[in-house]
């Protein structure tokens, strides 16, 4: 097993079709690669007709399994390229991973 | 100085609650099957695969039309005891396939009985694999 606790996992929800300034985003920060899964978001009806805004309910989700050191960089460029200003609407958070397999640290290391 | 809190639940010993773990894998297309019936033998009863694209980061990959890679992805939930056991399964099973798993560590879960389900608590005394 590799050197665990130093992976955090990026998840980044936007608006379909947008996972490519995703990925250029986080590739530029040093990413390897990710994961889109497509999804459906459920936005506030209410607020959507009072605001006069469409949500739309079509989502990518990217997931992308960083080292932490370079985890504020990508989503600092996330909120950047694809924050909620933006037509991209995406939300990025990061969680914790407690175990990895399947990738080799060092790797992931040369990206620093 | 008299009890400042009556309400309070004396501390009995509490059974034991074992922490669960999200697994999450990401495998080729038409492997998630392969690693589901694996993750089974550890007492894994919560699993789903969804369909997912991958995004290679090599050059020559895209140059040849092949950036986006089809994927599965599998969450399963997992008993923090049978983790390292199965990683240790996972990094021989990748050596042949294609592939990446992490956990994250679940915080709350609700439902008794939910929890009961996915550690596989119901069916008590009974051994799934001879070790």
């Amino acid at each position: 097993m590799e050197n665990n606790s130093k992976f955090e996992v990026i998840f980044c929800i936007v608006n379909h079709g947008f996972t490519d300034i995703v990925m250029k985003a986080a590739k530029e920060n040093g990413a390897k690669g990710g994961t889109i899964i497509t999804a459906r978001g459920t936005g506030n009806k209410d607020a959507e007709e009072f605001y006069g805004i469409m949500i739309q309910p079509e989502k990518e989700i990217v997931m992308i399994l960083v080292v932490h050191e370079i985890k504020d960089a990508i989503l600092q460029a996330l909120y950047q390229e694809v924050g909620m200003q933006t037509p991209g609407q995406g939300i990025a958070f990061s969680l914790p991973v407690s175990n990895v397999v399947g990738v080799s640290f060092s790797s992931f290391q040369e990206s620093l | 100085m008299p009890d400042i809190h009556p309400f309070k639940k004396k501390k009995t010993t509490s059974p034991i609650v074992e922490k669960l773990e999200m697994l999450i894998t990401i495998v080729e297309r038409n492997q998630g099957n392969y690693f589901k019936n694996l993750y089974e033998q550890y007492d894994v009863t919560f699993q789903s695969i969804i369909f997912g694209k991958g995004t290679a980061s090599s050059e020559i990959l895209s140059y040849f039309g092949l950036a986006e890679i089809e994927k599965e992805v599998i969450f399963s939930l997992i008993k923090q005891s049978k983790v390292k056991e199965v990683f240790q399964t996972l990094s021989l099973e990748f050596k042949s396939h294609q592939g990446i798993a992490f956990t994250i560590p679940l915080t709350s879960m609700i439902g008794k009985q939910c929890y009961h389900f996915a550690t596989k608590n119901l069916q008590k005394g009974e051994t799934h694999h001879g070790k």
